[in-house]
């Protein structure tokens, strides 16, 4: 028998078996991202991965199919459990918190229960504020039987934007299919058209940098399980925000008296609470920073001025009108120094006050 | 290296292999950029320049000293001398090419380059004048590379000078810890091994070309295997004919490489422990899943890189040395140093442990066999381990070897006189072979805590934990 090799009919061999299995792989299109270690052989996450690409704990994953197969949400609901999801921007998902001390953590320290099921709260925020981004986990929350939805907004998640976030753009066709549906006036939409995907696209070399990182993110839930922990720990901020603030009155190069209802995409939560069909939703404006000290007489904080932050309240009130039982408004409920580093993250005893005093709007819901 | 990088380079070996004239010097020249283009990034940035250019300076001086006088002529030289120094202006003027894909492009200023390459050829013209070295001069300069190589291998006084030289440039180090001049471990040994053997007198003449050729060699530069030069030397002038075999074998060695660096190495690296989830891991049982998860992980990285570079070898012709011949599947300590980065275990042998134990044998004051073996052994696996780094955690890295390759031949020592009969019967050497093969994977394992924890405290506490005392 000739066992001599020809590199030359590897080689060819290789090459076609290559584009083969590249062709097979753009049709078939299968739904790689939904696959998840999570939930099945480990525990799922209790709040979206997240996190720098150096963060032993995690990888930076944009496809929101993968973030929700990972996550504690999509393991089967019990039957003596009350599901309420929390979907927001990172005060709510707890950047430079521990687990434990998240707004959803706090709550479910409360062990609150209704008619013998216990509410169990789920972490579902993103450290990005977007509305837009909501809506794609509003489009993903929905199939998770959640019994609430409590959706925490603030100016800058209405704020309409300029440019794409790379968790958009990695999630571009169902947020141009939302944008499209509801008809909303996102900034970005034609970069968003401008993203196509291509058969290329579709292949295995063209997923290669998502095949990688959903590969990692299934090789860290052996971590996940080991420790408990899912993200790297900052070291914990004791320090107060200052009480002085500029004395700039501009909103994002917005001048003041100027009408916001042009940059905000107030349409968007009609949009959310139409996505979320049956499934009662909470919405909460979030409590921020109110400074006291030096030019507090024309910004509430670094993020907003007084009188944009005013205009985006009254307007968001107007808005929700149509729901008025569903709608609290915590900006002020929160003392000064509950807030870290930024004027809207709260540290673990605003969290346990916050989650304490929408609490009983929950269980008006939950338990009429 | 990146993937890329080795992708690239394997075509290049390729077409240098082809060449039928001049494939020496072709490979030089692309050595001399290689080592440009691989030098990673670091502040300040002129040295990421003055790195590669002082290895080449270096290596030549080297040559210069260790060379006989008729290897030294001009004529069979000039040819070497001319690449270097085009390599080295070339990679310069990048400055003005812009090309920032190969390399930075604020290179130093042209004439400061210039003042500095003729300082270099006018301290080789002398040299190259003087036709036989005083034994003092070898032994300078050994002295002059350990202790260069010390300083390097040392993070504090890197880190100190880097501050000292940004301080006077008037800006911030950047946060860099330590000097990356890339591949000088293996540079360092490779020059003291021909300026041992040439005080030895051993050392064969070569010219320019193949010495340098040598010592910053593409493929072995970052990672090994040390070759011999006198093997090197005879390789490089009558390389390996490639048939369809050699082609396919080279082949399948690079592909095997990056099989194990790039998917499994960097896989295992996602959950091989660190420091950073050390305090964090709840169980022992995780926990010894995460330091296998290590073992395997280096042992991957490493051979994986050892394959790349023998694949890149064989495709421009050349046998490299294994390094690694299925080190944790080895029954007991000894052979495992005889399969783990091989040529570097070979090199403290002959350059180390064999002139110490002949110096101790011949020593007035007569010591126990066990306690010239101790400290042979354990003084050898210190210095391997300070070849790493000169810290707390190499020093008990090694000094755990070298106290595990003294018990295990006390304990084979003890074997063979006492139960000389137990390993002959098939049982009795399956027992041996396998709970041999166990225990010294496992050894080897705990002992990569003080190898990859910065803290040697930390890595006590974790092996207390996996064994449950904490």
């Amino acid at each position: 028998m000739n066992t001599r090799v020809r590199p030359i009919a590897v080689i060819v061999k290789a090459v076609c078996l290559f584009i083969v299995i590249n062709l097979v792989y753009g049709l078939m299109e299968p739904p790689i991202a939904e696959i998840s270690a999570y939930n099945v052989f480990v525990p799922g996450l209790e709040r979206t991965p997240f996190g720098n690409k150096d963060d032993p704990y995690t990888v930076v994953i944009d496809n929101a199919d993968a973030m929700f197969a990972s996550h504690e949400i999509s393991a089967e609901k019990q039957p003596d459990e009350i599901r309420v999801a929390l979907i927001g921007d990172s005060s709510i998902w707890g950047e430079s918190l521990s687990l434990e001390n998240t707004l959803s953590g706090k709550w479910n320290q409360l062990g609150s229960q209704c008619g013998g099921k216990k509410i169990k709260v789920y972490n579902l925020g993103y450290p990005h504020p977007s509305i837009i981004k909501d809506l794609i986990f509003f489009d993903e929350v929905k199939s998770r039987q959640p019994d609430v939805i409590i959706w925490f907004v603030t100016l800058n998640t209405l704020m309409n934007q300029y440019r794409l976030h790379p968790f958009l753009a990695g999630n571009h066709e169902r947020v141009l299919k939302i944008v499209e549906k509801y008809n909303i006036s996102f900034g970005p939409r034609k970069a968003l058209s401008e993203q196509k995907t291509g058969f290329y696209e579709k292949t295995l070399v063209g997923q290669r940098s998502l095949l990688a990182r959903l590969i990692k993110l299934q090789t860290l839930s052996l971590i996940w399980s080991a420790t408990g922990v899912d993200i790297h720990a900052e070291p914990a901020i004791t320090k107060m925000l200052a009480p002085d603030v500029d004395k700039d009155t501009t909103y994002r190069a917005i001048e003041p008296g100027s009408d916001l209802r042009e940059s905000l995409l107030l349409d968007a939560i009609d949009a959310g609470f139409d996505i979320a069909g049956e499934t009662p939703i909470l919405l909460v404006n979030e409590p921020i920073f109110i400074a006291n000290g030096l030019h507090s007489d024309v910004r509430y904080n670094d993020f907003y001025p007084r009188w944009a932050y005013d205009q985006y309240r009254d307007l968001l009130l107007k808005q929700t009108q149509k729901f008025p039982f569903n709608y609290l408004d915590m900006w002020n409920t929160i003392p000064l120094e509950n807030f870290i580093d930024t004027p809207l993250h709260l540290n673990a005893e605003g969290e346990r006050l916050l989650a304490e005093r929408i609490n009983p709007t929950l269980l008006s819901m939950v338990c009429p | 290296m990146s993937v890329s990088q080795i992708l690239i380079l394997a075509v290049v070996a390729v077409l240098v292999n082809q060449l039928k004239k001049g494939r020496s010097l072709v490979l030089l020249a692309v050595s001399a950029l290689v080592i440009y283009w691989i030098q990673p990034y670091q502040e300040p940035v002129n040295l990421i320049f003055w790195f590669p250019t002082l290895t080449l300076a270096i290596t030549v001086i080297f040559w210069l000293i260790t060379s006989s006088p008729e290897a030294r002529t001009w004529k069979q030289n000039w040819d070497s001398v001319v690449i270097l120094l085009s390599v080295v202006v070339l990679v310069d003027l990048n400055r003005y090419f812009q090309v920032e894909v190969f390399f930075i492009t604020d290179t130093p200023r042209f004439q400061l380059v210039a003042i500095v390459l003729l300082g270099v050829v006018a301290v080789g013209f002398l040299l190259g004048r003087i036709k036989k070295f005083h034994g003092l001069v070898f032994t300078l300069a050994i002295i002059g590379l350990i202790t260069l190589l010390i300083f390097l291998k040392t993070p504090l006084a890197s880190t100190r000078l880097i501050e000292s030289i940004s301080r006077f440039r008037g800006k911030e180090s950047g946060g860099v810890s330590a000097f990356a001049w890339l591949g000088f471990s293996y540079i360092s040994f490779r020059l003291l091994h021909t300026i041992i053997d040439r005080k030895a007198g051993r050392l064969p003449p070569v010219t320019l070309g193949e010495y340098v050729n040598y010592v910053i060699f593409f493929p072995t530069f970052t990672a090994g295997p040390i070759d011999r030069l006198e093997r090197f030397a005879r390789n490089l002038n009558e390389p390996v004919l490639m048939d369809q075999e050699g082609w396919v074998d080279a082949g399948t060695r690079l592909f095997r490489g990056l099989f194990k660096k790039f998917i499994l190495a960097d896989a295992l690296a996602w959950i091989a422990l660190n420091q950073a989830f050390v305090p964090d891991v709840r169980s022992v049982s995780w926990m010894w899943f995460f330091l296998y998860a290590y073992s395997l992980r280096i042992y991957f990285d490493f051979s994986g890189y050892t394959d790349i570079a023998i694949g890149l070898g064989k495709l421009l012709g050349m046998q490299l040395p294994e390094n690694f011949d299925s080190p944790y599947l080895k029954p007991n300590l000894t052979q495992f140093w005889n399969s783990w980065h091989m040529t570097l275990t070979q090199w403290f042998r002959s350059y180390f442990f064999n002139p110490l134990t002949r110096a101790m044998r011949s020593s007035k004051i007569p010591l126990l066999l066990p306690v010239m073996i101790l400290i042979t052994q354990v003084a050898t696996m210190i210095l391997i381990g300070l070849w790493h780094g000169v810290t707390l955690g190499f020093f008990l890295w090694g000094t755990w070897h070298g106290v595990g390759l003294f018990i295990q031949n006390r304990w084979s020592e003890w074997m063979r006189t006492h139960m000389p009969a137990w390993g002959m019967k098939p049982l009795g050497a399956h027992v041996l072979k396998y709970s041999g093969i166990f225990l010294t994977f496992n050894f080897v394992t705990l002992g990569w805590l003080f190898f990859f924890l910065p803290d040697p405290a930390m890595a006590w506490n974790v092996m207390l934990k996996l064994f449950g005392v904490v």
